[in-house]
C-alpha cells in the first residue's frame, strides 16, 4: 500500500512539475473568475431580475408556471454547463495526463523502477489511479466554483451539478483507461493522445447513434443496431453527458452506461498491466 | 561458503526465427557471499542483458537462476537487492534526497528508518551538500555518487553495479571503490559490471570475462593475472649483452638492463641463476611476472574486437 501512495505521489508531483496541474487550475479558476463577472453585469442581473418579478405578480398560477420556468431553464442551463465542463476537462485531462504513463517507460527510469520488488501492474495501476485522481480534484473545483457562482447569482442551488464532477471523473476514467493501454503497448504518447481524444469524438457519435438505435431497428437495418450495440458495449464512458442532464433535470439516471464504464475501464486497465508485465525493456 | 546468485545455462535470444539475436549462450555462474564479483566483456557482450535477466527487466529464453533461494526477478529477491543502472535517469522535478525518499519508498524501507537511510547514505556517498538541489542541476559524476545512495537506500545484502564509475573523475572513482571496499567489509556482496579493469582489478575477489553472450574465463584476479613461469631477471648494464647470450631470454629490456626468462620448474631457474652466476654476472633482482588484467582481458578478447568496442 505504501509503494501505491508513493506511484500516486509522484504522479502528483510530475503533474506539477509539468505545470499540468497548475495550468488546469489556472485555467478552470479563471473561467470560474469570468462566469462571476458575467453573473454580475447588469445585462444577466436585469433579466434574472425579470425572472424574480414575473414570479411574484400575485397570481398563485402565474406565479407557479413562472417558478417552473425559471427552474427549468436553469436545470437547462446547468445541464449545457456540466456538459460543456464535459468537453473541456476530458479532452485536457487527456493531453495532460498522457505522459505520464511514457514518463516511467523511459530508457534509464524503467530499469530502476522494474529492480525494485514493486509487482509491474501496481507501476501502471498507480499512474492511472494518480492521472484520475489530478482530474477528479480539477473537476471538483471547476465544477465546485461554478456551481457557487451560478448558484448565488440566480439563487436556484442545484445540488446535483456537484454531483458532475463524478461523471466527469468517471467518463475520463473511461477513456484514460484506453490512452493507458495504447501508451503501453506503443509507448508513444503522441498516439495515446490522439486515441483518447478521438474515441471521445467516437463515443459521442455512439451514444447519438444509441439514441437513434430504436428507429434505426424500426427501419428493417438491423446490421445498423448490431454495429451500434456493439460499439456502445466496447467503448467506455459513453452517455455520461445524457446522465448528467437527466440527473440536472430530475429524471431518472441510466445506471447501465455507468457500470458499462466501470467494468470497461477495468478490462483496459487489466489489458495494459498485462501487456506491461509481459513488456521487456 | 554460501552462493547468494547462481544461474544455471541462461539463454536469451532477442526476437524470433531467423532474425533472433542470440545475448546470452547459456551463461552460468555463482557469486559467494561477501564477495566482489566483476563481470567484464566487449560493449556488446551481454553483460548489461545478463543483469538485466537477474532482475526480472528482460526474461530469459531458457535456463535457471536463483537470488537468495528466489528465482531470478522475484519480488523477494528484489527486496534485498541495489541496483544501479548504466545511464540511469531520476525524475529531474525531484531533489536528490526526495529520489532517495521515493526509491526508499518502493524499497518497502520502514518509515521509521528512511529518513536515517537517507542521511547515512548521502553521507556516504558525499553528497549531504547537495541534497537539496534539483537533479537537473547534477553534474554527471553527482548523478553516480545518488545513483549509488539509492543502491544502497534499501540496505541490500547484493549490490548491482553497472559501470558505476561511469564519467566520474579520477577522485570521484576513488571515493567509489572505497565505498565498495567499506561494503565488502560489512559482508555485503557486490556485482560488479566495468570496463575500467584496473578498477577491477584493485577491487574484485573474482571476475568473469564475457563475449558474445557466453563466459570464456572466470576465476580469482590473482589467478588469472599471474603468468606462471615467467621471471624477470635484472643485470647490471656492463654484463647484459653477455647475459643474454648465455640464457636467450623471450623478451628483453636493454634500456632497463631487463630480461623476462621461461622456466619450467623451479630447478630450471636455479640452473639459469647458476650459470649467470658461475659467469661471474651479478643479478640485480628475480622477480615473477603477473600480467594486468587488461593484458589478460586483450588477450581473451582480441585485439581487433578490443579496437571495435571502443570505436562504439
Amino acid at each position: 500500500m505504501k509503494q501505491f501512495f508513493a506511484i500516486i505521489e509522484e504522479t502528483f508531483r510530475e503533474a506539477i512539475a509539468k505545470k499540468t496541474l497548475i495550468g488546469f487550475f489556472i485555467f478552470s479558476t479563471l473561467i470560474i473568475v469570468i462566469a462571476f463577472f458575467v453573473f454580475q453585469s447588469d445585462d444577466v442581473r436585469k433579466a434574472m431580475a425579470e425572472v424574480q418579478n414575473t414570479s411574484h405578480n400575485g397570481n398563485n398560477n402565474a406565479d407557479m408556471m413562472a417558478a417552473v420556468v425559471k427552474a427549468t431553464v436553469m436545470d437547462i442551463f446547468y445541464a449545457a454547463v456540466s456538459n460543456i465542463l464535459y468537453f473541456f476537462i476530458i479532452c485536457v485531462g487527456v493531453f495532460a495526463t498522457s505522459g505520464l504513463i511514457n514518463s516511467q517507460m523511459e530508457k534509464g527510469t524503467i530499469d530502476l523502477l522494474l529492480s525494485k520488488p514493486v509487482p509491474r501492474w501496481l507501476y501502471i495501476f498507480g499512474r492511472y489511479m494518480g492521472g484520475v485522481l489530478i482530474i477528479a480534484l480539477e473537476a471538483t473545483w471547476f465544477i465546485l466554483g461554478m456551481w457557487v457562482v451560478v448558484s448565488t447569482a440566480t439563487g436556484m442551488w442545484n445540488y446535483g451539478f456537484l454531483a458532475c464532477a463524478f461523471f466527469i471523473t468517471l467518463g475520463f476514467a473511461g477513456i484514460y483507461s484506453i490512452v493507458v493501454l495504447t501508451a503501453v503497448l506503443s509507448r508513444s504518447s503522441a498516439l495515446s493522445i490522439i486515441i483518447g481524444i478521438g474515441l471521445f469524438f467516437l463515443n459521442g457519435l455512439i451514444s447519438l447513434g444509441h439514441a437513434i438505435e430504436t428507429m434505426v431497428a424500426s427501419s428493417g437495418k438491423s446490421w445498423l443496431t448490431m454495429i451500434a450495440n456493439i460499439l456502445y458495449y466496447i467503448f467506455p464512458s459513453n452517455s455520461m453527458g445524457s446522465n448528467m442532464g437527466n440527473l440536472l433535470m430530475g429524471k431518472s439516471i441510466e445506471w447501465v452506461p455507468i457500470f458499462v464504464t466501470i467494468g470497461l475501464s477495468g478490462v483496459y486497465l487489466y489489458l495494459a498491466t498485462l501487456a506491461f508485465s509481459k513488456k521487456e525493456f | 561458503m554460501e552462493y547468494i546468485l547462481t544461474t544455471d545455462s541462461l539463454v536469451k535470444r532477442f526476437g524470433g526465427g531467423a532474425k533472433a539475436v542470440p545475448a546470452l549462450q547459456g551463461v552460468s555462474i555463482s557469486v559467494k557471499a561477501g564477495e566482489i564479483y566483476s563481470l567484464l566483456g566487449p560493449n556488446g557482450a551481454g553483460k548489461t542483458t545478463f543483469i538485466k535477466c537477474m532482475l526480472g527487466i528482460v526474461f530469459p529464453t531458457s535456463g535457471s537462476g536463483y537470488i537468495f533461494g528466489d528465482p531470478l526477478g522475484s519480488i523477494n529477491s528484489k527486496k534485498r537487492i541495489g541496483y544501479l543502472p548504466e545511464n540511469h535517469r531520476y525524475p529531474l522535478h525531484l531533489t536528490g534526497e526526495q529520489v532517495l525518499r521515493y526509491f526508499g519508498k518502493l524499497s518497502e524501507v520502514d518509515p521509521v528508518l528512511l529518513e536515517a537511510r537517507i542521511n547515512e547514505t548521502l553521507g556516504l556517498v558525499g553528497m549531504n551538500d547537495w541534497r537539496t538541489m534539483k537533479v537537473r542541476k547534477y553534474s554527471k559524476g553527482m548523478m553516480q555518487r545518488l545513483g549509488l545512495a539509492q543502491a544502497l537506500i534499501n540496505d541490500p545484502d547484493l549490490i548491482i553495479l553497472d559501470e558505476p564509475t561511469d564519467g566520474v573523475d579520477p577522485v570521484g572513482r576513488k571515493e567509489i571503490r572505497d565505498v565498495l571496499t567499506h561494503l565488502k567489509e560489512r559482508g555485503k556482496t557486490v556485482f560488479l559490471n566495468s570496463h575500467l579493469l584496473s578498477e577491477v582489478e584493485q577491487i574484485s575477489d573474482r571476475v568473469a570475462i564475457m563475449r558474445q553472450g557466453q563466459i570464456i574465463t572466470e576465476g580469482k584476479v590473482q589467478d588469472l593475472t599471474s603468468q606462471k613461469n615467467y621471471y624477470e631477471v635484472q643485470i647490471a648494464s656492463d654484463q647484459f649483452a653477455q647475459a643474454i647470450s648465455l640464457l636467450s631470454p623471450s623478451s628483453t629490456e636493454p634500456e632497463h638492463n631487463k630480461m623476462t626468462i621461461v622456466c619450467e620448474t623451479p630447478k630450471e631457474l636455479d640452473a639459469q641463476l647458476d650459470l649467470l652466476r658461475s659467469n661471474n654476472i651479478s643479478i640485480g633482482a628475480v622477480i615473477p611476472k603477473r600480467s594486468s588484467l587488461e593484458d589478460l582481458f586483450i588477450q581473451l578478447i582480441g585485439n581487433s574486437e578490443v579496437q571495435r568496442a571502443s570505436v562504439k
